[in-house]
């Protein structure tokens, strides 16, 4: 089904000269149907048993039911996806580009030089070329194949062709199904008989270096003898691009072989990943997953819940937040976890209609900018916005809130009122006016309205349709004298003077109407629009209502800009005092965003300092509005890599390390199945958790009947932190086969005082003395890794521990 | 003035009172055996010199070098000079003894924010093994995992050998080792003793006096109950051998009857002894 202007942007008021919808640069549509399916696969030059492949998936795939686990895939749209982008879509960069902070990141890491250029997104395919290029040749003459997939299905067809979709079929799940039929990228690792390749693969040294895409596709055969070990570390650049990243790995290893494929998360939480990893071993053969795992906003960002507004720092899980689906609709998601990420340089966006966010630089925004001719959507590290491009703001929220239910307030004194049992759009109006001009003393409410004013009367009117008073007027004063209404008022949150006045949370969880109704209450208090009547503007010398007031401008979908200070210094007459007086006054624009996005030009990008920074994992989406802005976050989704022994002998094992900090919760797990006899398994897991944060793992065991002989040992090693941290183990054994030997071990540790004071009696300094328990606890897995990553998980560790990862 | 000034210590732990007011001088280049049997806190002494969080001090204060030890976290302890060698050396699990020793030497050695160069390190580590004749292949071991007793002992000395201190305090080194074992231990004390630029101050506790024949004491004190309830020469030691322990709780108890008794407040650290 054909959509013509997908991302429904009114391009004519943006101004930049962009006119012609054909210059956009993806020429592939939103959506999944016959057609992008056959266009991605023409564009490749594919064979046509992998168009029919292809076809074929996609058929699986639209039949197949959204899969119910985990609230991630139920949220998302697959026919609102860009499902293939060119790759000369993808942004490149030359080195002098890179920040100076990410450089030094990089050797704060150890990183090699080649790799850093990679991960930082620069065009590293020559680099790897010159670098590499006696390794190459090396693995040519022993007959190794390692190719992206694209260039090995073209090269090598009949080999790609055997092996292809054998391990992970289409009809296996839905997103294999989806992977299978729009898959792209990837590598592609061939090991003839009895070659060792001694020097761990990884995806960098690709001749042919693309960059990660959506749906990469990987494919490792080890023929029988063979040794090969593939590291997938390098292969995600710092962030991605992408909404959703599905990939499948397939790796077959047979008669004797041992293949071991490596995955380090790199430090970007960036990613959001949904992989299908499967192994088949076949006699004598082993698999071997080693998997590690291991970016920000300022504490007083706002983020825009479900109708409601609340500073970042106090968001919980559990909230429900407003994120841009990837047809730029707003659509509700809950928040998972909330990281505390450490005080961080920020940096403060200002948009041109005013709107402003402070976040790190490594935090991504959805940016519509202009490189030559081209336009390009996507998320865009902050450090990576140019003055001039666009980003993407909130526009209409879709309304969800509902009326409030008033807690009855009893009658004190003399004068009773009818007191509302629901918020109405009336009542709303009465209550923003007197946030602008109300007050109260022990037994009376004022509202501070002259007779002249236009609201007098519509004061007066509503004051006896909502209570049933008639209220007083005294001078400029309209007043009732009743402490129920007083204590109505109060009970709702209207506490405090002029000054301490704020909107009470429940106010933005009311339905649309009801803001706008208490809104327009109080700016016919308090605001002020010019004769000309096109530009509205309030002014009050309390700065945190106006906050207050834009947040929910905003959220009906109002163009709430800049707030300003005046200052003006008076002088009391008959005295040497000089008083100063400050207010602020927030100003409007008059844009109507009655669209759920929308775009604001980048009017600048200035350094703030340094201050506590957050970032809220999202579940099922990668973004969520906040200030006003889309922000990206998400996180790293591991779908839990298996090994199937399917002849006797074959061995697999399995070790993962997890590390949960702050707000964060880290599920990693693994999948064993022992389809033969005498086949050995050994799944082991560390995870440490600390300052909160909970880690787990989830391990399942499928021994089938007949499978006489076999063993497996799980064990899950926790070391917990401290005391508000948690780690949880969920092991699934299904066992069908009474001749096996089934072990699970688990246990709980905490860093011992003796062990502390053992090193510190060295003269060990305590926080060097805590890394090195913990790495200590992590080291069986550590010892697996080639060198280098080894060294870079010990620092990785390290800042985590400083909790300075953000 | 002592290097190490003791001042009449109080330690308690979980509410119990172990040390009943302990006082003792120590410097650079003597060396001290307290003995005393079991339960009399010989090693909650030798803990709470090194700082071990699990006493709380009541009273009394211990200077170094006329600096308030008490104050100090265990590693600035360790850093001034301080080691102990542990009865019951714990394990650290994942933590090869080449790299815990390596950050141990460099720590001391004032590297602050980097670690001593490698080759300087190993040149340094071969020479110490070969001296207390330790096998070599314990550096790529777990520290203290699936070490035995002797192993364990002769790791706490590797580490002191390396570490250079200043005041040694030995908490039951020789337990659990066999003569032989004792006998190289003890000479690689004294060996360091003598060697150190400076002069080692060692502080030797234990039970039985068999090490004490190889690591000959200038001072002994004999501990009983929380108190140090005399001190004497190296004679002492030889005579505590033959009367043993009982000897010693016999006339305390004897002179606690009299303070009960009397009710006069009697000052530790009286000399028991009827020959003395």
């Amino acid at each position: 089904m054909a959509i013509t202007n997908p991302l429904g942007i009114d391009l004519d008021q943006y101004k930049w000269g962009f006119r012609d919808p054909e210059r956009y640069v993806f020429r592939a549509r939103k959506g999944l149907d016959r057609q992008v399916v056959e266009e991605i696969s023409h564009m490749k030059g594919e064979p046509d048993w992998m168009r029919a492949f292809r076809l074929h998936s996609l058929a699986h795939f639209q039949q197949r039911p959204t899969p119910t686990w985990g609230a991630d895939l139920g949220q998302i749209d697959f026919n609102d996806i860009y499902y293939y982008l060119k790759p000369s879509e993808r942004t490149e960069r030359s080195w002098d580009e890179v920040p100076e902070a990410i450089k030094r990141t990089f050797d704060r890491l150890g990183i090699p030089e080649a790799e850093k250029k990679y991960l930082a997104g620069v065009g590293a395919q020559y680099e790897s070329e010159s670098v590499y290029h006696n390794l190459k040749e090396e693995w040519e003459k022993l007959g190794v194949i390692f190719l992206d997939t694209d260039s090995a299905l073209r090269l090598h067809p009949d080999l790609f062709r055997q092996y292809f979709g054998t391990v992970v079929p289409p009809e296996d799940n839905k997103l294999a199904a989806l992977n299978s039929a729009v898959w792209s990228g990837g590598s592609f690792v061939y090991v003839p008989e009895g070659v060792r390749v001694d020097i761990p693969l990884q995806a960098y040294f690709r001749i042919n270096a693309e960059k990660a895409g959506q749906f990469e596709r990987t494919l490792i055969i080890c023929e029988p003898g063979s040794y090969v070990h593939y590291v997938e570390g390098c292969t995600a650049p710092i962030y991605t691009t992408d909404s959703l990243h599905s990939a499948v790995v397939e790796i077959i290893v047979k008669e004797g072989a041992r293949c071991r494929y490596t995955t380090i998360q790199n430090w970007s939480k960036n990613v959001y990943n949904l992989v299908t990893k499967r192994a088949v071993a076949y006699r004598d053969a082993t698999m071997e997953w080693v998997d590690g795992n291991l970016g920000c906003l300022t504490g007083d960002t706002r983020v825009l819940l479900n109708n409601d507004v609340k500073p970042i720092s106090q968001v919980e899980p559990g909230d429900t937040v407003y994120a841009v689906d990837t047809s730029l609709r707003l659509v509700r998601h809950k928040v998972v976890a909330k990281k505390f990420s450490g005080r961080q340089r920020v940096f403060r966006l200002r948009g041109a209609n005013h709107r402003e966010i402070k976040a790190t630089a490594n935090h991504p925004f959805l940016v519509l900018s202009k490189r030559g001719r081209h336009v390009a959507l996507g998320w865009r590290r902050l450090d990576q916005i140019a003055v001039g491009d666009f980003v993407a703001i909130a526009g209409d929220v879709p309304d969800s809130g509902v009326p409030k239910v008033f807690e009855p307030v009893p009658r004190r004194g003399l004068k009773g009122v009818i007191v509302p049992t629901e918020s109405t759009e009336e009542l709303l109006w009465v209550l923003g006016f007197y946030v602008g001009d109300g007050y109260v003393d022990r037994a009376r409410v004022y509202f501070a309205v002259p007779r002249t004013d236009r609201s007098h009367p519509k004061v007066l009117g509503l004051l006896k349709a909502i209570f049933g008073v008639d209220a007083e007027v005294r001078g400029n004063v309209v007043r009732v004298n009743s402490v129920q209404l007083r204590d109505f008022i109060l009970a709702q949150g209207f506490a405090g003077t002029a000054r301490q006045k704020r909107i009470p949370a429940w106010i933005y969880r009311l339905p649309k109407a009801q803001r706008v109704a208490f809104l327009e209450g109080y700016i016919a208090a308090d605001g002020y629009r010019r004769s000309n009547h096109t530009n509205l503007s309030i002014t009050s010398a309390n700065r945190p209502l106006l906050e207050d007031v834009k947040a929910l401008a905003i959220s009906c979908g109002w163009d709430a800009r800049k707030i300003s200070r005046r200052s003006r210094v008076e002088r009391k007459p008959l005295s040497r005092e000089a008083k100063e007086y400050t207010h602020y006054s927030l100003y409007f624009g008059e844009r109507a965003y009655d669209r759920p996005v929308h775009f604001t030009r980048v009017a600048g990008i200035e350094s703030e300092g340094v201050e506590d920074t957050w970032d809220l994992e999202i579940a099922g989406a990668h973004n969520f509005v906040a200030d006003g802005f889309v922000v990206h976050n998400s996180k790293i989704t591991m779908k839990y890599p298996s090994v199937y022994m399917l002849e006797p002998g074959a061995k697999a094992e399995i070790l993962s390390v997890a590390f949960a900090g702050a707000g964060q919760h880290q599920d990693p797990g693994g999948k064993v199945i022992h389809a033969a006899p005498h086949t050995q398994s050994s799944v082991v897991s560390k995870s440490i958790s600390k300052d909160g944060g909970r880690a787990g793992y989830r391990g399942l065991v499928r021994v089938y009947d007949g499978a006489r002989g076999s063993k497996c040992a799980v064990r899950c090693d926790a070391l917990i932190l401290d005391d508000r941290s948690r780690s949880d183990t969920y092991p699934y054994m299904e066992i069908d086969e009474e001749d096996v030997s089934i072990t699970h071990e688990a246990t709980v540790s905490k860093v011992s005082d003796e062990q502390l004071f053992y090193l510190m009696s060295r003269g060990i300094k305590e926080d060097e003395a805590m890394n090195m328990i913990v790495r200590g606890f992590i080291e069986p897995i550590v010892k697996e890794l080639p060198l280098e990553y080894a060294v870079e998980l010990n620092r990785l560790i390290a800042l985590e521990m400083e909790g300075s990862v953000g | 003035m002592a290097d190490l000034a003791i001042r009449d210590l109080h330690v308690q732990v979980e509410g119990k009172v172990i040390l009943k007011g302990i006082t003792l001088e120590l410097s650079r280049g003597e060396i001290h055996a307290v003995m005393g049997p079991n339960g009399s806190g010989k090693s909650t002494l030798a803990n709470v010199l090194m700082g071990n969080p699990f006493y709380q001090i009541t009273r009394g204060d211990v200077l170094y070098k006329g600096e308030d030890l008490l104050a100090m976290s265990p590693d600035e302890r360790a850093r001034k000079g301080l080691f102990i060698a542990f009865q019951y050396p714990v394990s650290i699990p994942g933590v090869t003894m080449a790299s815990f020793l390596r950050t141990a030497v460099s720590a001391r050695r004032g590297y602050d924010q980097e670690l001593m160069p490698v080759a300087e390190f190993q040149t340094l580590l071969r020479e110490k093994m070969e001296a207390l004749r330790v096998d070599p292949a314990i550096v790529g071991r777990y520290v203290n995992e699936g070490f035995s007793g002797g192993e364990k002992k002769r790791a706490e000395i590797l580490q002191m050998a390396l570490l250079e201190p200043e005041i040694a305090i030995m908490d039951e080194t020789d337990s659990g080792l066999d003569i032989d074992s004792v006998k190289i231990v003890a000479d690689g004390i004294m060996r360091m003793h003598r060697d150190a630029a400076g002069g080692m101050g060692v502080l030797v506790i234990t039970h039985y006096s068999r090490i004490l024949q190889f690591l000959r004491p200038h001072h002994v004190h004999i501990i009983y109950d929380g108190r140090i309830v005399v001190s004497g020469g190296p004679e002492l030691a030889e005579e505590l051998e033959e009367r043993g322990y009982e000897g010693i709780r016999q006339q305390f108890e004897v002179i606690a009857a009299e303070v009960q008794e009397s009710g006069a407040i009697r000052r530790a650290g009286k000399v028991f002894w009827v020959t003395h």
